[in-house]
């Protein structure tokens, strides 16, 4: 999910959404705009009011069931963290949430948010480093603080101008609304420009950045609008021109060293216990279409992948739009043949040769199904088909 | 996580503007309500309030305020404490929460209480419920009377906002507008809502619950935060 910061209050009190990308060729903020080391607001400040905000939404963070608690996968987020950021180790705070959307925040008080739609998105570490980077940046920048008291200042003036001008002025506070989401994509650009220095000096490879967000942008635009997940649209004027900045920056600092890490091989060890679970949670979305655009652009990293081959036939099995029934069959084959699905495999396989009207081959399948997975929790179910066929 | 505590914020406001001015309240007790003490000592143990203090913009946005939170949560322990002990209870403050559970049961009374808001209060009356209070959280809060001693909890529940001079000139500007054109639009200024629940830690029970809408008071001050316990706590069957 790519919330737009401006348009929500909420998210502009808690934590700036970060994952709108741009990368321009904007000036870097100063130094003397980083948040200093060890800094705790003033306590009558309205910054301290936003730390405090902030610190009720980390407890309820603390205590979710949507917390991701285990200990490698958390260690390993923090140590990418850490590599962009090594003196601000300890005051970033990060918390995995299972959510199955594509999104990271940042509060204000050092509070990130990683939710597992982009853990399961990212190809690499250094596709996640530009993201955390472009987040940490947010934080680094102070952009709560500043977005706070602009949304404050101008809806303020909006309120006097409606006054003023007795109901008049409801299109003009139309357009101030636009002004503040103009600023707000300044302050993405400079988390951008922040964030891509940062993974570049950890050595991160620039291009991936501008990679995933091609993929990203792609997938978007496959889910129908008024569903609202991706706020961020690609109508949106200036979104091709910023990929576009992005794809070219990549480019210029690509040929500046020849060593670039990309980190695939660390990624997959550290997410591999979870991505099962990871792409089960996306396709309960039932945006079939976006989910097999992410299982090929997984494929093309992991070709032989009988996991990934699984979900694609799953994804083509539940859509079950003209030729998605045989599609779904080979998929399942190929994922046998090619190892490492889960046993549910059998269970997809069975029920699409039921449908197909292959009872031979579809009692085959649940037989193997419930051989490899003896306590699944639809047992009986596969037993009534089992009964029938 | 948020959306709940918004929806609780707005229902109050509502409910706030539906009573009217100055400091009211309005209390529900639970059928044949009768204090029960295991020991001869009475204990009250007081949950962590979940309290906002913030000052309402001239656009209305609330600015939370840290400092103002802080004061007020001072002063609301050491009123809340001395109210207590005059009716002869000893309170067990129960700060900074940190226990999951403990947390978890917190944040039950809020939604419990939003929903006491709606359908006690507002107009949405279940046909189930009537004129008693016939809510809970539940027995797991029988963990928290064996952990401190107490047979009773209080929760308590405040949003509290000031005006700002920017929102003062707002109010001033729309009288005005008001006067001379007859066009009156409805601008709030700062008010104070809190609710608060005694519970029975032995069956979770909300035995008596109280909310209090006022559009004064100031918290950030020991005398007007005693005078907030006063009012709010008056009619405790205690």
């Amino acid at each position: 999910m790519i919330v737009r910061p401006a348009l929500w209050v909420l998210c502009a009190a808690l934590a700036l959404c970060g994952t709108e990308q741009a990368a321009g060729p904007d000036k870097p903020a100063s130094a003397e705009d980083t948040l200093p080391l060890n800094y705790t607001p003033p306590p009558d400040s309205d910054e301290a009011g936003l730390w405090m905000t902030s610190g009720q939404l980390e407890r309820s963070f603390q205590t979710s069931p949507l917390l991701v608690r285990d200990p490698a996968l958390n260690a390993y987020v923090k140590r990418v963290v850490c590599k962009l950021v090594p003196e601000r180790c300890d005051s970033i705070r990060i918390y995995i949430l299972d959510v199955p959307y594509f999104n990271a925040a940042m509060s204000p008080n050092g509070t990130m948010q990683v939710w597992t739609g982009l853990l399961l998105r990212a190809h690499n570490e250094a596709q996640l480093a530009f993201i955390l980077g472009h987040e940490t940046s947010h934080y680094l920048l102070r952009h709560t603080v500043s977005l706070w008291r602009r949304a404050r200042d101008t809806s303020g003036f909006a309120a006097f101008f409606t006054i003023a001008t007795a109901g008049v002025g409801a299109l003009a506070t139309f357009a101030m609304m636009d002004s503040l989401m103009a600023y707000s994509r300044d302050e993405e650009r400079e988390a951008d420009a922040r964030g891509l220095e940062l993974a570049t000096a950890a050595g991160y490879e620039p291009e991936q950045n501008a990679f995933l967000w091609r993929e990203l942008l792609a997938e978007e635009k496959t889910i129908p609008k008024h569903e609202g997940i991706f706020e961020f649209t690609n109508n949106h004027p200036d979104t091709q021109e910023r990929m576009a900045t992005m794809t070219k920056r990549a480019g210029e600092l690509e040929p500046t060293h020849n060593d670039w890490v990309v980190g695939t091989d660390d990624y997959r060890k550290a997410t591999a216990a979870f991505r099962e679970r990871w792409l089960e949670e996306d396709l309960g979305l039932g945006h079939y279409d976006a989910s097999l655009l992410l299982i090929n652009n997984l494929l093309l990293d992991e070709p032989n992948s009988g996991e990934l081959k699984y979900f694609q036939g799953e994804i083509y099995r539940r859509r079950n739009a003209e030729g998605d029934a045989q599609k779904a069959m080979d998929a399942y084959h190929v994922a046998i043949a090619d190892g490492g699905a889960p046993a549910a495999v059998y269970r997809g396989l069975g029920l699409s040769e039921m449908k197909a009207g292959d009872k031979a081959s579809a009692r085959q399948a649940f037989v193997q199904y419930l051989a490899a997975a003896p306590t699944a929790d639809d047992r009986a179910m596969i037993e009534y088909y089992l009964s029938h066929l | 996580m948020k959306i709940s505590r918004v929806k609780i914020a707005l229902c109050i406001v509502l409910l706030a503007a539906s009573m009217g001015g100055c400091a009211n309240t309005k209390d529900f007790k639970a059928q044949g309500v009768a204090f029960d003490w295991s020991q001869t000592e009475k204990k009250v143990l007081i949950v962590q309030p979940d309290l906002t203090l913030g000052e309402l913009t001239a656009g209305g946005m609330v600015e939370p305020r840290a400092d103002w939170t802080q004061s007020a949560r001072t002063y609301l322990a050491s009123n809340l404490q001395s109210f207590m002990s005059k009716k002869g209870v000893a309170t067990v403050p129960l700060d900074n929460l940190t226990d999951a559970h403990e947390i978890q049961l917190a944040k039950l009374h809020s939604a419990v209480g939003g929903a006491i808001l709606i359908h006690a209060y507002g107009p949405l009356k279940l046909p189930t419920k009537t004129t008693a209070l016939d809510w809970t959280l539940g027995p797991g809060t029988q963990v928290m009377r064996d952990r401190y001693g107490a047979d009773y909890a209080m929760f308590l529940y405040v949003y509290d906002t000031y005006t700002s001079a920017g929102r003062g000139a707002v109010i001033a500007g729309s009288v005005v507008l008001c006067a001379f054109t007859g066009i009156c639009p409805a601008v709030q200024g700062g008010s104070q809502v809190a609710f608060v629940s005694l519970v029975d830690l032995r069956t979770g029970n909300i035995v008596w619950f109280n909310l209090l809408s006022s559009a004064s008071g100031d918290l950030r001050d020991d005398k007007d935060a005693g005078k907030f316990v006063d009012t709010i706590l008056k009619d405790m069957p205690l």
